[in-house]
């Protein structure tokens, strides 16, 4: 199937295909397998290498560590397999240490490594060692193992049993970190800790392995694995794999304004289009919940316009092991016509070759919009990708301004914030409960060592002095509160009747809250349940739900609110007043909407969830707006609508300084939230709300205070020079993908009056641009 | 040696989680001369059961005196001044208490700095004359869990707050000596009344109160009673029935018929932290004859180990610890595998067996003692050992000390502590080992078989 042909024969029709781009085919660069390999390995070997592949063996092999930044399917994995391999051969006792960022991925990669050594003839036993191993299976993976493949929250918890693992990490000669390009933002901030308190043990160890790092595409490979494992590391990036042409096509729903119809439910019919007419397609979708919704839509649509049947199935990371399993065989073995999925098949989960991929909505970043072009069309075979248009602002913006996505060198940078005092602190308390730390330790923590040594002696977490040796002094774990994942919380368990054929994995608080709240229906492949129990106390929380079959599903409203402010710090900007301090950030999932499976449409009136309110408390900045501006900006930005102007100006200003806040310190701009308040009880005025999106903070609001002239200016230039029309913005400047009011309104004339109202009632100014204006 | 102040510290929060008969157990196993209660009162009986009189010290600028410690409550910094000096007179040369909420240990990890916040003004107030003979300080802060203990600036800070285990509160009992030491003995609010028995809690507890029972009725119980009861087997039963007997009467009950060792050698480590950097005493105990191994520098710790292995070489006996698994064996592994990588594998094949463990996890016996600390078992068990006014946590907070330059410790004192250890252990043992598995009272045992203050030799490096 190409575009030509979807065009030709999709049914009803009208116009949607906007554009069609092509990728042409790529011929494969190869290196024969005997250039690179020993000639042991390179007999075994039943094919040539790309020329990535020999590049990075090549640096292994001279003792340089890599990091492999090639395209989707270009045989990253194969890489460190035979530099393992290698190592096996010229050590039968060496072991490896894999990580990734999934446990599904583990899974995965331990299947493929171990298909490959059996090819090769080896005897090399690849084992998964995480959270699901069996507690029996986990000495016997630490006694005889000699790959072990986990992931970071693991290697976190494992490490103070050091001793246990003496075997594997002494002879441990390969450290591989699979998908690096996943370490990025808070999560990114914790890995890089941790691979530093790894690396510290196997040095006690006496192991110096080689590091491969293999990752997706992003704008800054070479400074992102040098700040993730601490090294110089040689960037492999001149992909010799070969490629099918892929044609991307830009898809509208029919319709116009209000009345255009959903992505989703357009992604639906051609997923049920493509799936019966032999083309086997992976579908993306946003949520988990739109992927057993869209299953249930394309099966109809297959129906309706009797295009015969339709095999799918829907993924995602709710549903246990052996059903994802079932359903990734199922795309490989070719009994399946289509899968809709979350992101959780957007990383490297083998699934064979897909013909089609299908993204419903553009997926908020141009790293997740390669990746998941990528799944289709493996190998050398033509690929069709579609992406199905949204209604909103950035989907328009990407449809009028496809160089967006499309254009050379575009994609994001991961980033990894070291600077960060407390997450550095937190992880050094674990290093001392691991191994005692001395001078030496500076190499590994550098010159924030000796200060946070004696914050946490005086706080009573460590003794002794670097000279003798510091170790952890209390009796919990520092290593249990460290949360890899920014989202702590209670799991809650999710029971079905006994008689019904279905298992849920446990969803973390928030999610219960927004999918599970009593009343709410759900899908789940492909049966109706309704939520009839919600338990929050006691040992195990828990939700209990039962089939039902009703012809709606139901979508949860919510309201965030920012309250209990505390000032620590605070500048006055003219009439504004800047602060710094702890707050209340409050999400209530009040109410829940029935809607149509059919159409879409709401059922009746919001019925109530009776969920108290979920807070967090942390850290945020808030710019106090006087009255009299609400009035002076709305008046000479919308004289129709003076409100809906001006909080369209601080709407766009607290957006533009979130886009803007990576560029003054290490974060990935989903760390933060944001919240702008027409009127703020407590402030007594319209407000700009920007907080940590931690609980507890990380410092990142702080920063953002302290250098909040920089912030403010670089936002004001980047708004008013943005080439974008009118005045609701694009995402080249104020609108994001994250927003929870649908990045509405927003005014970027008022915001860049606004912020340089701002700026001219600062001290000095200090222009980071260096220009005069 | 002078009888120290036993203070058990109850902030209201915790006590009104506590149900009569718990409060009454928290009471019965801290035997306190003093509740220490860090906020106003208005019903003292929440803090005492209703048959005791124990005083309830509030932050009111009052001093009291418990045999030879002086203990001052205050909440406003006049009333520092004032206990202050009252104290000063009171206390003449040795250590007086000072219980407060005016200071707080402040971290700021964006900072990297820890503060003791109200420090400044509290100096101040406390006023300090600077002649010899003025009396010392500790002062006991409210806010700071009670495993803390600093010198700042001249002020002693001890912690005074419950410190969680294990996501339960701990009430701290503090022994406060004249000298100054203080040793803290942490009682888990999780594992009292009815929770204290094996294989009960939170729901169970709530089944049986609510079905009337009491540990006490409990142990009187056949267990197909307590079967008909929701969340209760016919295996679960007989644990619980067990453990309240155990808990009741004082009594080793076997429930399985795994051997104990023939030839145990009784062991216990000294360290300088749960997670050391060195093993400094090792103590034995083998056919009555008790030994101990001594570095009283770090340097000598290697030379030390290699001793004790050395003897360890000469010996055909088992190992025995408590929590053996848990501490002892994990630790000397790491430490004979850091120093003496050589004889690892001898050390290894050394038979070892955990007590503990051995009762508790493979179920051989269920043991009397509120919770499973050496010293609550043996103490069940009739032993009385020697206060040496030590725990194991201020031995390693003194070791410390002295690594970093702090003042030498009192070795004897400290060897004397590790023996009363590995008496205690032998004491278990023992009343373990008499026990076959029909339940037989060992309450009136003698102790005095065990009871032998004998002078171990003492080997030093």
């Amino acid at each position: 199937m190409n575009a030509d042909r979807l065009r030709a024969t999709f049914p009803d029709y009208g116009g949607q295909l906007r554009d069609v781009f092509v990728q042409e085919a790529r011929d494969a660069v190869t290196v024969p397998a005997s250039d690179v390999l020993g000639p042991d390995l390179a007999a075994s070997m039943p094919h040539d290498l790309y020329s990535h592949q020999a590049t990075a063996l090549d640096a292994l092999a001279r003792g340089e560590d890599v990091c492999v930044t090639t395209s989707t399917a270009s045989g990253k994995t194969l890489v460190y397999a035979l530099e393992i391999a290698r190592q096996h051969l010229r050590d039968p006792d060496s072991t490896a240490l894999l990580l990734c960022p999934t446990k599904a991925l583990s899974r995965d990669q331990r299947r493929a490594l171990s298909e490959l050594y059996d090819t090769l003839g080896l005897d090399i036993s690849v084992r998964v060692y995480d959270g699901d191993t069996a507690s029996e299976a986990k000495r016997d993976v630490r006694r005889t193992a000699d790959v072990v493949v986990t992931n970071f929250s693991g290697v976190n918890a494992y490490l103070p049993q050091h001793s246990q693992w003496a075997r594997v990490f002494g002879d441990c000669a390969t450290l591989a970190i699979d998908e690096a390009h996943a370490y990025s933002g808070v999560h990114g901030m914790h890995v890089s800790w941790v691979v530093r308190r790894l690396r510290r043990v196997l040095e006690h160890y006496d192991a110096d392995p080689s590091l491969v790092l293999t990752s997706a595409t992003i704008g800054n490979p070479a400074e992102h694995a040098k700040t993730l494992v601490d090294g110089d590391v040689t960037v492999v990036d001149d992909d010799g794999s070969p490629r099918g042409r892929r044609e991307i096509a830009f898809w509208r729903p029919p319709g116009e304004g209000e009345a255009r119809r959903s992505a989703s439910a357009e992604a639906a019919d051609l997923l049920a289009h493509l799936g019966t007419n032999g083309t086997q397609t992976l579908a993306f979708v946003g949520s988990r919940r739109m992927t057993e919704l869209n299953r249930e839509r394309a099966k109809r649509a297959a129906t309706r316009h009797n295009m015969g049947r339709l095999r799918i199935e829907s993924y995602n990371a709710g549903h246990t092991k052996r059903d994802r399993r079932a359903t990734e065989r199922g795309l490989k073995d070719g009994s399946l016509d289509g899968v809709v999925t979350t992101s959780a098949l957007e990383l490297g989960i083998d699934i064979g070759s897909v013909e089609a991929t299908l993204l419903s909505g553009y997926p908020g970043s141009r790293q997740s919009f390669w990746q998941q072009l990528g799944r289709s069309g493996r190998g050398t075979g033509d690929a069709l990708s579609v992406l199905v248009g949204r209604a909103d602002a950035i989907d328009n913006y990407v449809f009028a301004n496809p160089g967006y996505v499309l254009g050379e060198d575009v994609v994001e940078d991961a980033v990894v914030d070291r600077s960060n005092n407390a997450v550095f602190a937190r992880h050094l308390l674990c290093a001392a409960h691991e191994l005692p730390l001395t001078h030496d330790d500076e190499r590994w923590f550098g010159e924030r060592l000796a200060p946070a040594v004696e914050m946490w002696r005086k706080a009573g977490y460590l003794t002794g002095t670097l000279d003798t040796g510091v170790i952890y002094d209390r009796r919990d774990r520092p290593q249990s509160s460290v949360s890899m994942y920014a989202s702590g919380g209670d799991e809650f368990v999710i029971r079905t009747p006994d008689d019904v054929d279905a298992a849920l994995e446990p969803v973390g608080r928030a999610r219960a809250y927004r999918e599970y709240h009593p009343g709410a229906v759900t899908l789940h492949r492909g049966q109706q349940f309704e939520v009839v129990g919600f338990e929050e106390e006691g040992h195990q929380p828990r939700i209990d739900l039962e089939p039902v079959d009703v012809d709606y599903y139901t979508q949860t409203n919510h309201a965030t609110r920012i309250g209990n402010l505390d000032s620590e710090r605070s500048r006055a900007f003219g009439d504004y007043t800047l602060h710094w301090g702890s707050a209340d950030v409050t999400v209530h999932y009040d109410t829940y909407t029935r809607k149509s499976i059919a159409t879409g449409e709401s059922l009746g009136a919001p019925q109530p969830t009776g969920l108290s309110p979920l807070s967090m408390r942390t850290q945020a900045l808030w710019l106090a707006v006087p009255e009299s501006e609400r009035a002076r900006l709305g008046q000479r930005h919308g004289v129709d609508s003076p409100d809906v102007a001006f909080q369209g100006a601080q709407h766009a200003a607290e957006h533009g300084i979130i886009k803007l806040a990576p560029l003054e310190c290490t974060l990935d701009k989903s760390n933060l939230g944001g919240l702008s308040a027409l009127t703020h009880p407590e402030l007594d005025s319209p407000g700009i709300f920007v907080y940590d999106g931690v609980e507890g903070g990380l410092g990142f609001s702080r920063k953002l205070y302290d250098r909040f002239e920089r912030v403010a200016a670089n936002t004001r230039t980047v708004v008013e020079s943005c080439g974008c029309e009118g005045t609701e913005g694009c995402p080249g400047c104020v609108m994001d993908s994250q927003c929870g009011s649908g990045n509405s309104p927003l005014h970027t004339d008022g915001a860049v009056d606004l912020l340089g109202t701002v700026l001219s009632g600062a001290e000095s100014v200090d222009d980071p641009t260096e220009t005069d204006d | 040696m002078p009888r120290p102040a036993t203070v058990l510290a109850l902030p209201s929060r915790l006590a009104g989680r506590l149900s009569p008969s718990e409060l009454a157990d928290l009471h019965a196993a801290a035997a306190p001369d003093a509740v220490l209660v860090p906020e106003r009162v208005y019903a003292p009986g929440r803090f005492r059961p209703p048959e005791s009189e124990v005083p309830i010290l509030t932050p009111e600028g009052e001093i009291h005196a418990f045999g030879d410690v002086t203990l001052g409550t205050c909440a406003t910094l006049d009333e520092v001044r004032r206990v202050a000096d009252v104290a000063r007179e009171e206390a003449g040369e040795s250590t007086a208490y000072l219980a407060t909420e005016l200071l707080a240990v402040e971290t700021d990890p964006m900072e990297l700095d820890t503060r003791l916040d109200g420090a400044t003004a509290y100096r101040e107030a406390l006023g300090t004359t600077g002649t010899d003979g003025d009396a010392a300080f500790v002062h006991l802060a409210a806010s700071v869990p009670a495993d803390y203990r600093r010198e700042w600036g001249g002020l002693d800070v001890q912690g005074l707050a419950p410190v969680e285990t294990q996501g339960a509160p701990a009430a701290p009992v503090l022994s406060l000596h004249a000298d100054g030491t203080v040793a803290v003995e942490e009682i888990r609010t999780d594992r009292l009344g009815l929770r204290a028995l094996s294989g009960v809690g939170d729901s169970r507890a709530t089944t049986l109160a609510r079905a009337g029972y009491d540990r006490a009725s409990l142990a009187a119980t056949p267990p197909h009673e307590l079967a008909t009861l929701e969340g209760f087997g016919r295996a679960s039963a007989r644990t619980v029935v067990r453990s309240a007997q155990a808990l009741e009467r004082g009594e080793v009950l076997r429930t399985g018929d795994a051997p104990l060792p023939a030839d145990p050698v009784f062991l216990d480590i000294e360290t300088d932290g749960l997670r050391p950097s060195v093993v400094w005493q090792v103590g034995v105990l083998f056919r009555g004859d008790y030994r101990s191994f001594l570095a009283r520098d770090p340097e000598e710790a290697s030379g030390m180990l290699g001793a004790f292995l050395d003897w360890l070489a000469g010996v055909d006996g088992t190992l025995v610890a408590w929590n053996g698994w848990g501490f002892d064996f994990p630790v000397l592994d790491d430490h004979v595998a850091a120093t003496h990588p050589d004889r690892q594998e001898v050390w290894r094949q050394n038979t070892k067996c955990d007590l503990l463990a051995w009762a508790r996890d493979e179920e051989n016996a269920v043991l009397p003692g509120r919770t499973n600390k050496l010293e609550a078992v043996a103490s069940a068990l009739g032993y009385e050992g020697h206060d040496t006014g030590l725990t194991g946590a201020e031995t390693a907070r003194r070791y410390r000390a002295w690594m970093d330059g702090g003042p030498e410790p009192d070795w004897e004192r400290h060897r004397a502590y590790c023996e009363d250890d590995v008496r205690m252990l032998a004491h278990v043992f023992d009343a373990v080992a008499a026990t076959d598995r029909v339940a037989s009272s060992i309450a009136d045992r003698t102790t005095d078989e065990t009871g032998d203050t004998r002078q171990g030799s003492l080997s030093e490096f």
